[in-house]
């Protein structure tokens, strides 16, 4: 296998994972038909001619409906993806440098966060604050941020350990250069590639607090609702789950294998162009 | 050598026999029925868990199950029938006397008279609220295979309200066992109950005929998919419970499978908020009735399973959707009316507005039956067209939205007649002071029609004031009814004895049998 | 060392005394509580007489702060009180559910690591040839596939279509495979990537190419130096996962109708059984505080280069 080198596969995958935001922000005039428009007479078409994806159980066209999804679960998704990884990492690194009584009390925050059941959660903030994608975004956040505070706390910890961490200490280098230049680089691959493995759980996440209004509401096309809604016709009529179902897997690999090649290109120990270990 | 052969030898009598053993019984005895049922609607969520009828709904546990039987039943058009009682008799407004019939023992013997009779009701109004609060009952006693009854007001419904299955009548003094079992007087005794698995044994001292299958064995499956799955692989004989899209899995192979439907009153409704600004307007009110596809959403949501509503009782029923009048969808209608109304699309952005504002309605319902979210969604998209704005907000926790009034209009499914009675329907939902007039509807001309309705006996003359009433509600369009809904049954082809019953009480009965 | 894990184990009672609070707090801002969730079944509607009555014999008609008192008081005791659904005692309730959960959560923690550690390994060690692009497209796939729809198709292949095992076969040991089997995909998928990064992120470090570089062969640098460090990823992923497993997974539980306590705290919490809520949330916070504990000491019993801070 001829060997591709690491900024050939970031052009590339950055090239797919910015076509598919771009597909998101212009959704409304890439489809072929309005995706809310409703025509109970073709009701569970089989993909054809002109619904080339078939049609959803009110009539709907379905790949209108899937590019029109992208706008929620993937711009929704990414959103949250970014506002937990970072708190989370940002958290869990100021845990490991401060020590002390800062890191107990975030950890300890991390444990009830954890520990608290997220459903509890989800059900009082919808409740108070009623429904909606950023109420979603929000109780997920708080929900999920600790899974990253103590990763990136595992790996800070590790990081200052290292002896040319300790020597720049010694030097004299602190606060948040210190954490900038030595911390978060070494981290930021095992942060990266986590976030993004997470994309494809904290969309079905987002879809699974749809009983409580939490989430897109009708009738915003939404790839986990349809996967969800769609679950019982997957015998009698497949393509309104397989639809969806390959829009997930296609964003999940390409958000995925960006990150890694992101990773790769900034790895700060790998001599670019020597991949061929 | 020779030891190696006697042992051998020793081995193949001993194998022989086993095998001879096992096949002798095969061929002699019968091979035993076993009935599996699989049903989403028992557990704990349902708080039907246990055969003790005087426990929450268990009692539909208790009946369902073959379990425990009451005094009268309900027949395919929700009509009291006899079936422990054998005759009654009105003695005065107050006071009913059944006589109960003389053949009758429970499972572990004892007679069924009038003292068991009185005993297990008295122990029903002691410690179930939601009997006590309809049976109004001021004293029992018991003469021989009689039993009296006094209200404490008259109570023309009270044979109805005895045929729900919290009366079933079980033996007060073999109690309930820790784990929730009973004594009963119907074809099945309990062996095992926990909250997720019943088993059942034939009785075989059961009153009414022989009893044809020697074990029952139901089991909760709480997911329609896995439900439906274990139907297709073989697991189960029956199933209740399963989604409409699942049903032409098993429809369509008529060899193997058969799929029963039955009516029953399980309404989906839309309620309407008084205390809203927008719906203040009788034009508006009738626009948006005119606006909902009802048809279709029958045929094509629901599969066919349910049908078209025009009033709050299914055709069915004496005083059903056939003696009342509703206006059809017609969005041309739809139109005309608002624009009489004062609605008119002034910004050009497709939604009707007045005084700068468009016209907002807020439909709230949840997502438990998953029916009630594809109505919101085709409603929205049918309103759309008639130029309103539906803002769809389903969701869990619509008690939440329901006490603060945000909301215009309250789509549920309800049961509008549980015992067969059309009063239940309008204390509870419609009148000024129902506990649950979410949407605070007030007609002083209902309020008198109950009057009436409260003291009239005569099943007839009940039925047309119930007609009225009916009527009145749909005039001033204080509900929007949209789908009675069928209930199926899946069963195999060689199930017989196993239907769908329009109060949904009646599952496993005497008649279920199983062909090899 | 001890003294250390005194001090967090101290830390225990009051964040379980704030967790349970919280709990108590949050599901009374809602406006639906247990009464109504027993009462308004099967589209049957009670009348307010009877909810009150009702609630009044709970004491859900006290302020939340009187309840919690209540319920403390009665903690203190021993007593964790009675459903208030169905009447049964909380404890027992929790305790009969409990060890299938457990089972389930070993078995697929056990199963998890089977897999992924050699095929994250090798994925690594083989970059970019056919054996890692296909772990990796396998892994994509796991990812992507969200728990019932894993759960549905996994059904539908081995039980209906091959009859290979029964749906409902409770929680025997034929009942266990295949929750089992949906609940590995997903983690086996998460972990191999997991662990191919880590793999690869260290076989980079100079230490490694020079070590490369004198003839030591890949394999043995990696059994040499390079395992701990996946083990110390690896524990970390193993405290989270664990955690989750043992508050047990609802929707895999529900679907293959495995009773653990999974299942048992959605429904509490959907009927808002308070007692039921408050021993599920007590567990969850001592397995929580117990796995971040141990993986912080093993953490340190791996790598002695990492100092515990205190």
């Amino acid at each position: 296998m001829r060997k591709i080198s690491v900024t050939t596969k970031l052009k590339f995958y950055s090239a797919l994972a910015i076509g598919v935001i771009l597909i998101s922000c212009f959704a409304k005039w890439l489809v072929p038909f309005d995706p809310n428009a409703q025509n109970l007479s073709i009701a569970l078409m089989v993909p054809n001619g002109t619904h080339w994806l078939g049609t959803d159980m009110y009539g709907r066209d379905m790949l209108s409906r899937i590019i029109m999804g992208a706008q929620t679960s993937v711009l929704a998704t990414l959103f949250l993806v970014c506002l937990v990884s970072v708190l989370g990492t940002l958290l869990g690194v100021f845990s490991a440098y401060k020590g002390g009584a800062w890191d107990t009390v975030c950890m300890r925050m991390a444990d009830v966060c954890v520990a608290f059941p997220g459903l509890v959660f989800a059900i009082a903030l919808a409740s108070v604050l009623g429904g909606g994608i950023l109420n979603a975004v929000l109780a997920l956040t708080i929900i999920s941020w600790p899974k990253y505070a103590r990763l990136a706390r595992g790996q800070a910890l590790v990081q200052l350990e290292q002896d040319f961490v300790k020597a720049a200490r010694l030097d004299g280098t602190t606060g948040f250069k210190l954490l900038w230049r030595f911390i978060f680089p070494n981290i930021l691959d095992t942060m990266l590639v986590t976030a993004l493995l997470d994309f494809g759980t904290l969309l079905m996440e987002l879809a699974g607090l749809s009983f409580l209004g939490l989430g897109a509401m009708p009738p915003t096309a939404e790839w986990g609702a349809m996967l969800s809604k769609g679950r019982s016709m997957i015998q009698t009529s497949p393509w309104t789950v397989l639809g969806p179902g390959l829009a997930i897997f296609l964003a999940v690999a390409i958000f995925n294998l960006w990150g890694e090649a992101m990773r790769d290109y900034f790895d700060p120990n790998l001599k670019r162009g020597s991949r061929n270990a | 050598m020779h030891n190696t052969g006697k042992k051998l030898l020793a081995l193949l009598f001993v194998a022989m026999c086993i095998a001879g053993c096992g096949g002798s019984k095969n061929a002699t005895t019968n091979r035993e029925k076993v009935f599996t049922y699989g049903t989403i609607a028992y557990g704990p969520q349902h708080n039907d868990v246990g055969l003790n009828p005087h426990e929450g709904y268990s009692g539909w546990s208790t009946v369902r199950y073959g379990v425990g039987e009451t005094l009268f039943k309900f027949d395919d058009a929700m009509e009291p029938r006899y079936w422990l009682a054998q005759s009654m008799e009105h003695v005065n407004a107050k006071t009913l006397k059944i006589t109960l019939k003389d053949n009758i023992t429970f499972s572990n013997g004892r007679k069924l008279d009038g003292q068991a009779v009185k005993e297990c009701l008295e122990d029903l109004l002691k410690v179930h609220d939601r009997a006590s609060g309809d049976l109004k009952i001021a004293k029992i006693d018991a003469q021989g295979q009689d039993v009296i009854i006094t209200t404490k007001t008259p109570l023309p419904a009270l044979i109805n309200y005895l045929s729900d299955p919290y009366a079933a009548i079980i033996d007060m003094q073999a109690g309930v066992t820790a784990d929730k079992k009973v004594i009963g007087t119907g074809p099945f005794i309990a062996e095992k109950v926990s909250d997720s698995e019943i088993e059942l044994v034939k009785n075989s001292k059961y009153w009414e005929k022989p009893v044809k299958v020697d074990k029952v064995h139901v089991k909760a499956i709480h997911d329609s998919d896995t439900l439906t799955m274990a139907m297709q692989s073989g697991e189960l004989d029956a199933a209740q419970g399963l989604p409409y899209s699942s049903l032409e899995l098993f429809a369509k192979d008529k060899n193997s499978y058969q799929v029963l439907t039955e009516d029953t009153s399980r309404t989906f409704l839309a309620t309407m908020n008084f205390l809203s600004p927008v719906l203040q307007n009788l034009y508006v009110r009738q626009a948006i009735a005119m606006g909902i596809d009802k048809a279709n959403f029958t045929k094509v949501l629901l599969k066919g399973n349910g049908t078209t509503a025009i009033g709050p009782f299914p055709t069915g029923m004496a005083f059903g959707d056939f003696k009342v009048f509703a206006s059809k969808f017609d969005l041309v209608g739809t139109r005309k009316l608002l624009e009489s109304a004062g609605w008119k699309d002034t910004d050009g952005d497709g939604y009707l507005d007045k005084d700068g504002e468009n016209l907002t309605i807020r439909w709230l319902t949840y997502p438990g039956r998953a029916e009630l979210p594809l109505l919101a969604e085709t409603v929205q998209a049918t309103l759309k067209q008639a130029g309103i704005k539906v803002v769809v907000n389903s969701t869990a926790n619509f008690r939440d939205f329901l006490k603060r009034g945000e909301w215009d209009i309250y789509a549920n499914a309800m049961v509008t007649a549980p015992t067969g009675d059309p009063e239940y329907f309008f204390t509870t939902m419609a009148l000024e002071k129902s506990a649950l007039n979410r949407g605070k509807y007030v007609n002083p001309k209902l309020d008198a029609l109950e009057a009436k309705l409260s003291q009239e006996f005569d099943k007839n003359k009940r039925a047309n004031i119930a007609v009225q009433m009916e009527q009145q509600i749909l005039n001033d369009v204080a509900f929007i009814f949209v789908a009675h809904l069928k209930m199926p049954f899946v069963m195999k082809k060689i199930v017989t004895g196993f239907r769908p019953h329009p109060s949904d009480y009646y599952e496993i009965t005497a008649d279920l049998d199983k062909d090899f | 060392m001890l003294k250390y894990v005194r001090n967090r184990l101290i830390l225990l009672i009051p964040v379980l005394l704030g967790i349970t609070f919280l709990s108590f707090a949050l599901l009374s801002f809602t406006a639906a509580d247990a009464v109504d969730m027993k009462y308004d079944q099967a589209g049957i509607e009670v009348s307010e007489q009877v909810k009150t009555a009702a609630r009044a014999k709970l004491g859900l008609d006290q302020p939340f702060l009187v309840q919690y008192a209540n319920w403390l008081g009665k903690l203190v005791r021993g007593d964790m009180g009675t459903s208030y659904i169905s009447g049964k005692n909380v404890f027992a309730t929790f305790c009969s559910k409990l060890p299938n959960t457990i089972l389930l959560a070993v078995s697929a923690m056990t199963v998890t690591l089977l897999v992924s550690l050699p095929l994250g390994i090798y994925s690594a060690l083989h970059k970019d040839k056919l054996g890692d692009r296909l772990i990796l497209v396998g892994s994509f796939l796991g990812n992507s596939l969200p728990n019932f729809f894993a759960a549905l198709l996994l059904i539908l292949i081995v039980s209906v279509k091959l009859q290979w095992l029964p749906i409902t076969a409770g929680t025997g040991w034929q009942g266990l495979i295949l929750p089992t089997l949906t609940l590995s995909l997903a983690m086996s998928s998460r972990y191999i990537r997991q662990i191919r990064s880590v793999v690869l992120t260290e076989m980079g470090k100079s230490y490694v190419l020079s070590a490369h570089m004198r003839g030591i062969s890949k394999r043995t640098i990696f059994y040499k130096s390079l395992l701990h460090i996946v083990l110390l990823n690896v524990i970390t992923l193993m405290a989270l996962s664990l955690g989750s497993l043992l508050g047990g997974t609802a929707i895999v539980e529900t679907i293959f109708m495995w009773d653990g306590v999974g299942k048992m705290a959605v429904d509490a919490i959907n009927m808002r059984d308070y007692p039921i809520i408050q021993v599920y949330v007590v567990w969850l916070s001592i397995i929580y505080i117990c796995m971040n504990l141990a993986a912080d000491l093993l953490y340190h019993l791996v790598d002695p280069r990492i100092k515990e801070v205190n």
